[in-house]
């Protein structure tokens, strides 16, 4: 069911506005963090609604982008020590990069082995180099909107993503991974 | 004869970078959930602000339900009250005509006191220092 917005209140529809424009970027703040897509999306929807909270009690936030990044970056690293209690260092759902039990076709299976390879790289980078990847691949971001989202300069954006992608080369290429066909 | 070393596993070259951005690429897009949920606020706030605007649990019966509830609560108390003002027994009418006497109001009966001070033959006599009145206080 949706709802008009403008009907419910400038609140409401600033609030909604704001989903629409950052709700992605927190995702990949999330995701980078957790490396899970689900669980990334379940801190960006709690980031919101604890925004949502705050201006309920009546607290005015000044800088809203920047606050559901502080919020989602301590919520997903809380779940991911979480998560490494429960599981060790892999949750169950990730190992060998299968994500589901269902039987896939050959290229899909291939794809999947690659990708879970690619995602056993990605786990060992720095967690702020997974944040530029993220940004970079996931969203498509150029390196002045991830140097203004993560507050660095755009040099250190290009930086961190060249050394974040050689390393990315070596380890991939030691693991054997072939190019996607 | 001689004897090969067996053989290291095989490295690839590294992927050129076009293949590792396509890589990468398509693995960050498989991840992004597509399309990207929507979210709603759970209730606008100019709801709480206003409630008369917007009643989500207003009843069928519109605004007479809370005054007839309220007239139902005012009958309940007034009864309660009225009640224990008649069990009290304080009716101006009927206070001379009761004496007191529980038994026989005739007055030749023995009076009753009841919560007065006991008489000093029903009082037990004290316990000697060092005695302690139950027998298992006495171990402690």
């Amino acid at each position: 069911m949706t709802r008009d917005p403008s009907a419910a209140g400038p609140r409401h529809a600033e609030f909604e506005a704001l989903y629409q424009r950052h709700g992605r970027a927190i995702w990949a703040i999330a995701y980078a963090r957790s490396m899970d897509a689900d669980l990334a999306l379940d801190v960006t929807q709690e980031s919101f609604l604890k925004l949502w909270k705050e201006w309920e009690a009546g607290k005015e936030i000044k800088n809203p982008r920047a606050w559901l990044i502080r919020v989602a970056r301590n919520l997903a690293e809380d779940y991911a020590k979480s998560a490494f209690r429960r599981n060790g260092t892999h949750p169950p759902q990730l190992m060998n990069g299968v994500r589901s039990g269902e039987p896939l076709p050959l290229e899909a299976l291939e794809r999947d082995e690659t990708f879970g390879q690619l995602r056993e790289v990605l786990e060992q980078l720095p967690v702020g180099d997974r944040d530029i990847l993220t940004l970079r691949y996931a969203l498509d971001y150029d390196a002045p909107q991830i140097a203004e989202l993560l507050s660095i300069n755009a040099t250190a954006v290009h930086m961190r993503l060249c050394r974040a992608r050689q390393r990315l080369a070596e380890r991939l290429a030691a693991q054997g991974v072939k190019p996607l066909s | 004869m001689s004897v090969s070393p067996p053989a290291l596993p095989p490295r690839s070259a590294p992927l050129p970078d076009g293949e590792l951005e396509h890589l990468l690429s398509a693995f960050y897009k498989s991840e992004l959930p597509d399309p990207f949920p929507s979210l709603q606020a759970p209730t606008p706030l100019v709801e709480r602000a206003y409630p008369e605007q917007a009643e989500p649990f207003a009843p069928a019966g519109g605004r007479r339900a809370p005054v007839a509830s309220r007239v139902a609560l005012a009958a309940s108390v007034a009864v309660l009250f009225g009640s224990c003002w008649y069990l009290s027994g304080t009716r101006p009418e009927e206070g001379p005509a009761h004496d007191g006497n529980l038994i026989n109001s005739g007055g030749s009966a023995k009076r009753i006191v009841i919560g007065g001070l006991p008489r000093p033959s029903d009082v037990p006599a004290p316990n000697p220092p060092g005695k302690s009145a139950h027998p298992t206080e006495r171990g402690r």
